[in-house]
């Protein structure tokens, strides 16, 4: 079984990673939302009202989809359901070959990244081309986004222009793109390379038989796909190709186009640091033939618990991530799922079931920073901590560290036996790093000096 | 298919408590005019290259015509694309096999102050070329479009829905393309246009002598 504790430990121990991370969420993503959020009197105000509807949506889900159903196919879209991940990608591929489709342009889609939809198309012949820069780029690497909305954010420049060449991209390595080059002369170049996907994709783009998108927002009054973005590879992805599907989890419901006055004025701010997005697509009478997938694949399982439910409000903007200290050590891949940091961490063991999963709650300092920052108020820290109380209960963790718990509450309740088996301070603190549980818990923490003298001591000493 | 799965998230949310929906949020005041609101917004996402202001203040018609000529001075009109927001005369009526352009000319249907943004419907696909496949967008519009904030659009189209009025595609263009996926540098531009330009007007905009008097860049 994958153990996220092994698995981190080599990323932890990657101090090149951490910093990497650090410069890219504490130094510019959330600098620029904090920013934005002292000049916002109305922030906290948005999150709740926020927070209501995506409440009252989830509690009212029946109406709002079938309301959704109705009015997005009297706009002139084929809407379909899928159980599960497969199913989507199955029905995905059939309506590509039912329409001859050769090359599909891809709107970068976290949805799409969950049922993997690039390996299904592959599989049936059909090529498909990811078009943000970032997911461009995963997918000539090869490897999974590590970030919602940042997908190669713990890649350098330098690696970036090595894939290239390595792709025929770009002819030659640039100079100037280490680390400890000129910012200008780095700035040229981050230029240089983008344009170069730019002009490597604009063929594929104009040249799609289909485009696949996920969506932001699905408004129930109006039938509308709200797409944001920054790059316009999703408008290019869906307005240019002549058929258009959109996988859309049953999440993304929202009432009334009003409220994506609301929701438009958290997402930006919250996931980049902008004010606005570049671009807000409303498809409402789409042009191109459109099919919308109503994706299920664990959402209606996890409706129906009525702990967590709330999950199902996250708008995917990714600030839980870039707060999170344990999320900005291992990255997004050091959890093994599409869905990384705080919120993965609790979503993902609702959505997948294989067992290792379960590691992710633990995965957390329970600080709570992802609680605080979360555009729709999700109470993370609670839910991480509600799923270690559900795993515990079920028997998911080691006896032995039941055991120790059981027996440290014990003696924290009863002050005089406490007293009379404490072993001195150094003894405890050795023995911290040998005892079975206490062992594994130091093994990935450091425990700070302990002092000579207990504080009951010190405190007889200098103040009874 | 549907219908059944819809069913059984009835039966789920039946047993959940209902939550209220809630009273819109209040934004807070647009203070300022609009229009001076409106430009330092769009100034502000300029790209990191651009040395031309991102808005152009004229008073009407006649002016307009005569900055979009300026504007686009060196530019042969085959490089030119317009998206034609004058009522019943389609300038995209012919089905062209989509190209880059160096500047694609459009008009809008409102201009948000508080974010900078220009609101676009597109009535066809080809439509959307103008502000997509080009180098420079430039936009022309009047004082008369402005809305405060994003809260005045929404609103204002959610109204819509019930006269059946809603535009098939609307697009909220805020400033340029742009990626900052590399390291988190800005760069300007991605997949869409470099510079997006507004010739705002203080008069409202006649479209018909607009287009007589900018033939040459038809």
């Amino acid at each position: 079984m994958w153990s996220f504790e092994q698995d981190s430990r080599e990323r932890v121990a990657d101090t090149g990673l951490a910093d990497k991370l650090h410069k890219a969420t504490v130094e510019t993503s959330l600098k620029k939302t904090n920013a934005l959020i002292a000049k916002m009197p109305h922030w906290q105000q948005l999150r709740e009202r926020a927070r209501q509807v995506k409440l009252h949506t989830l509690t009212h889900l029946d109406r709002y989809l079938r309301q959704f159903v109705q009015a997005a196919e009297a706009n002139g879209a084929t809407v379909a359901w899928a159980d599960t991940g497969a199913d989507a990608c199955r029905q995905v591929v059939d309506i590509a070959q039912s329409s001859n489709v050769k090359r599909v342009a891809k709107a970068k889609s976290m949805t799409g990244e969950e049922i993997e939809v690039n390996r299904a198309l592959q599989r049936a012949g059909i090529e498909p081309v990811e078009t943000d820069l970032g997911e461009m780029i995963c997918q000539l690497a090869g490897e999974p986004p590590s970030h919602v909305t940042a997908p190669i954010i713990q890649w350098s420049m330098e690696e970036v222009a090595r894939l290239f060449k390595s792709r025929g991209i770009i002819d030659e390595i640039p100079n100037g793109i280490d680390g400890r080059a000129d910012p200008a002369v780095r700035a040229l170049n981050a230029a240089r390379l983008t344009d170069a996907a730019r002009r490597a994709l604009r063929e594929k783009f104009l040249t799609a038989d289909m485009g696949i998108s996920g969506a932001n927002f699905a408004v129930a009054e109006s039938g509308t796909l709200v797409l944001v973005e920054n790059e316009a590879n999703i408008r290019l992805s869906t307005m240019l190709p002549p058929v258009h599907v959109a996988v859309v989890g049953i999440d993304k419901l929202i009432p009334k186009l009003a409220d994506l006055a609301t929701f438009l004025s958290l997402l930006p701010v919250a996931a980049t640091g902008q004010q606005q997005s570049g671009y807000v697509s409303l498809i409402h009478r789409p042009y191109a033939k459109l099919h919308i997938i109503l994706l299920d694949n664990g959402r209606m399982r996890l409706l129906a618990d009525a702990q967590h439910h709330d999950l199902l409000s996250c708008i995917r903007c990714g600030a839980c991530m870039n707060v999170c200290p344990v999320y900005r050590h291992v990255s997004g891949h050091g959890y093994h799922s599409i869905y990384p940091g705080p919120i993965g961490a609790v979503l993902t063991p609702h959505l997948r079931a294989e067992e290792h999963y379960k590691q992710l709650p633990f995965a957390s300092s329970l600080c709570g920073a992802c609680a605080e920052i979360c555009p729709v108020m999700i109470p993370l820290d609670e839910r991480l901590l509600q799923w270690r109380d559900r795993i515990v209960k079920a028997g998911g963790r080691p006896r032995s560290e039941a055991a120790a718990f059981a027996a440290w509450a014990y003696l924290m309740q009863h002050p005089r036996l406490y007293r009379a088996v404490r072993p001195p301070a150094g003894l405890a603190h050795a023995a911290a790093g040998m005892l079975g549980p206490g062992g594994r818990w130091k093994a990935t923490r450091e425990l700070p000096p302990l002092a000579a003298e207990t504080f009951a001591d010190w405190w007889k000493k200098n103040h009874a | 298919m549907l219908d059944r799965k819809i069913e059984d998230i009835a039966r789920i949310v039946g047993s959940m408590t209902p939550a209220a929906y809630p009273d819109p949020a209040a934004f807070p005041a647009v203070n300022g005019d609009l229009a001076d609101v409106f430009e330092a917004a769009l100034n502000a996402l300029c790209g990191p290259d651009d040395d031309q202001p991102a808005v152009v203040r004229v008073t009407d018609t006649t002016e307009a015509i005569k900055t979009l000529v300026e504007l686009c001075a060196d530019v042969p009109p085959t490089e030119i694309i317009w998206q034609d927001t004058s009522p019943g005369e389609s300038r995209d009526a012919e089905p062209v096999l989509p190209r880059d352009h160096a500047i694609g000319i459009t008009g809008a249907v409102a201009l948000i102050a508080a974010t900078g943004s220009v609101v676009l419907e597109l009535p066809s696909a080809l439509a959307g070329r103008a502000s997509l496949l080009v180098d420079r967008h430039i936009v022309i519009a009047s004082r008369d479009q402005l809305l405060p904030d994003l809260a005045a659009l929404y609103h204002g189209l959610s109204q819509r829905v019930e006269t059946g009025d809603c535009p098939p595609i609307q697009v909220c263009i805020t400033g340029c393309s742009r990626t900052a996926d590399i390291e988190k540098m800005l760069v300007v531009p991605a997949h869409g246009p470099r510079q997006v330009q507004v010739i705002l007007s203080d008069e409202p905009i006649d479209w018909a002598v607009l287009h007589r008097g900018a033939a040459s860049l038809h």
